[in-house]
């Protein structure tokens, strides 16, 4: 199936750029969050099956039917809200593999190139720096998170059926419990859209890390932490503030979209699971258009840097 | 026959090193052009700047084009291939292949695949699984199935054995070569390319040394073996440099009538490395 997807058809510069990426970081893009869905799915059939059933939620420990009894009893606002908050709980392993995935990806987006001296073929093919920075760009913020999401997706049914099977010689009905309670649709449109809100409120960061990997001579991963980590100890140590780490920190966790007007920490918990709505709201706050600004700019010198980098 | 590459006070600096002074140069259609110099003559740096690989100084125009703002669109009609290192070790030929068909309008994929058919090169390798020959097989297939108008070789045969780079050049005059193209090539083994060139260009420290068309350099050039008893009238006779090996004595002479020479001894066409090595040697007006 995912052949058929990415078969170039013919003259289609921009669709090469991206089959380029996939070819180049199959691993970042599939193979990584699929050995995590892989190595969850084994765990929790280990688990369930053969050690004792236990689950733990909230520090507490149950067994699957206990669980089950123990949700049933609840008011139906309350399962779903706990179905759902499970469901996504168990998107972050994938996420968070996929996470390291972009920025890895991005650091080495215009490094390796430069390492195995390949620029030399790349830059004999008539594309612009400008395409090939984006391509690039487009694959670390958009191709890497939504293939994880769709992994993600895979994960969840997976957690569905084998919460059905174990109501089985119950007298509990998976459907009521576990598959109209969980509302999946719309939990998978609002993670894609969280993903999209993301990757824009992160993208100066990103956009950092893809200037550096044109610049470094070696380990972009240092060129893009030390410098910056000095900054902010100088800024901590002279002025007093925080504004850096607050900046970045605000970004890489993508704090932004999930704090209400209240500010960091009141409202904010990794378990409230935005609409879709309230995600792309956040795009109203003027530090949304500022990030965006910064990233352009550092995109814009990553791109002349390119231009005029031959080996 | 069109001029296709015209540089003029063509210079680039890296900080206070000059790699490349003032030069002006002309190339036409349909020329295989050989360009020669020591290492860090500015062989590479010329090649750079005509392929807009690097910033440079001064005025060039490729097909129309200024190489740098434009190399995107320069390399429509332009390939090149620097040395067996430049394709990604991940990709697979098949993947260069289709990456290659993607971003060339002219790119003729049946050319491609007929001629990797030929070789032993399997398809669905990885780049750092073939040997070097196969990986300069790869890339002569992919770039001889556009139909460039320049084709831009930067020491293309290097780490090679004598058996891949005969049938490298075989390849190139077979496949390639026509007189709507033209061919620019650095090799240090400028012996196995004099054969095919029709131009050369000597580099020395960043400047022209000498730029020629081949029929002028054998018109112009010649080596003298003379008799033991006119060594010394040849010596006398201002050549532009003298050898000695295994007790013969040569000389190699700049623009001395044929028929005076060989009043003195055996006179033959000059090779390009002999003049080569005459013109880096710098006792010469040339």
């Amino acid at each position: 199936m995912i052949a058929s997807i990415i078969k170039p058809g013919g003259y289609n510069p921009f669709k090469a750029l991206m089959l380029r990426e996939y070819w180049e970081n199959r691993r970042a893009i599939f193979t990584t969050p699929l050995v995590i869905m892989g190595l969850s799915m084994v765990l929790i059939i280990i688990s369930m099956g053969l050690l004792g059933r236990a689950i733990h939620i909230d520090g507490q420990s149950y067994t699957l039917n206990e669980m089950i009894a123990n949700m049933s009893a609840q008011k139906a606002q309350n399962i779903s809200t706990h179905i759902n908050q499970i469901l996504m709980v168990s998107t972050l392993p994938i996420m968070i593999g996929a996470w390291f995935c972009m920025v890895f990806t991005a650091l080495g987006s215009l490094y390796d190139e430069r390492k195995d001296n390949s620029i030399l073929f790349w830059k004999s093919m008539p594309v612009s720096d400008l395409q090939t920075v984006l391509a690039k760009l487009l694959n670390v913020m958009l191709v890497i998170p939504f293939v994880a999401i769709g992994f993600t997706f895979i994960f969840q049914i997976f957690l569905l059926i084998v919460g059905s099977f174990s109501t089985l010689g119950t007298d509990y009905s998976a459907w009521d419990l576990l598959w109209s309670s969980s509302n999946l649709p719309l939990l998978v449109f609002s993670e894609l859209t969280y993903m999209v809100m993301y990757s824009l409120w992160a993208l100066p960061v990103f956009a950092w890390f893809m200037l550096v990997s044109v610049i470094a001579k070696r380990s972009p991963l240092l060129l893009a932490t030390i410098p910056v980590a000095l900054v902010i100890l100088f800024e901590t140590l002279f002025f007093h503030s925080e504004y850096l780490a607050r900046f970045i920190g605000m970004r890489l966790t993508g704090a932004h979209i999930l704090q209400t007007d209240n500010g960091f920490g009141q409202n904010f918990s990794i378990l409230g699971i935005n609409t879709p709505l309230e995600n792309i709201q956040s795009a109203a706050k003027p530090e949304f258009w500022i990030g965006l600004g910064i990233a352009a700019a550092l995109l814009y010198a990553a791109i002349l840097l390119r231009k005029r980098s031959s080996l | 026959m069109t001029t296709i590459i015209t540089a003029q006070n063509l210079s680039k600096s890296f900080g206070s090193f000059q790699a490349l002074k003032n030069v002006n140069l002309t190339i036409k259609k349909g020329q295989i052009v050989g360009i020669i110099g020591a290492n860090g003559a500015g062989k590479t740096t010329l090649l750079n700047s005509i392929l807009g690989l690097s910033v440079y100084d001064g005025d060039l125009n490729v097909l129309g084009f200024d190489p740098y703002s434009q190399r995107d669109e320069l390399m429509k009609e332009i390939c090149f291939i620097s040395d067996v290192a430049t394709l990604p070790k991940w990709i697979k030929v098949s993947e260069a292949i289709d990456f290659v068909e993607g971003v060339h309008k002219s790119f003729d994929r049946k050319k491609a695949l007929a001629f990797l058919a030929g070789t032993t090169v399997p398809l669905d390798k990885k780049i750092r699984q073939l040997s070097k020959g196969m990986v300069v097989q790869v890339h002569l297939a992919l770039i001889m199935s556009i139909d460039a108008k320049i084709l831009v070789l930067d020491e293309p045969t290097l780490g090679l054995d004598i058996i891949y780079r005969k049938k490298f050049y075989h390849q190139l005059l077979e496949d390639f070569f026509d007189e709507d193209r033209t061919i620019l090539i650095t090799t240090h083994q400028v012996d196995e390319i004099e054969n095919i060139l029709s131009q050369v260009i000597f580099i020395r420290e960043g400047e022209i040394a000498l730029e020629a068309d081949m029929e002028e350099i054998t018109e112009n050039w010649m080596v003298l073996n003379p008799t033991a008893d006119n060594i010394d009238a040849a010596r006398a006779s201002s050549p532009a440099s003298e050898q000695s090996l295994l007790g013969r004595t040569s000389f190699i002479f700049n623009g001395v009538s044929r028929a005076e020479l060989e009043k003195l001894g055996d006179v033959s066409r000059v090779s390009l490395s002999d003049l080569f090595v005459t013109l880096m040697k710098g006792d010469n007006d040339a």
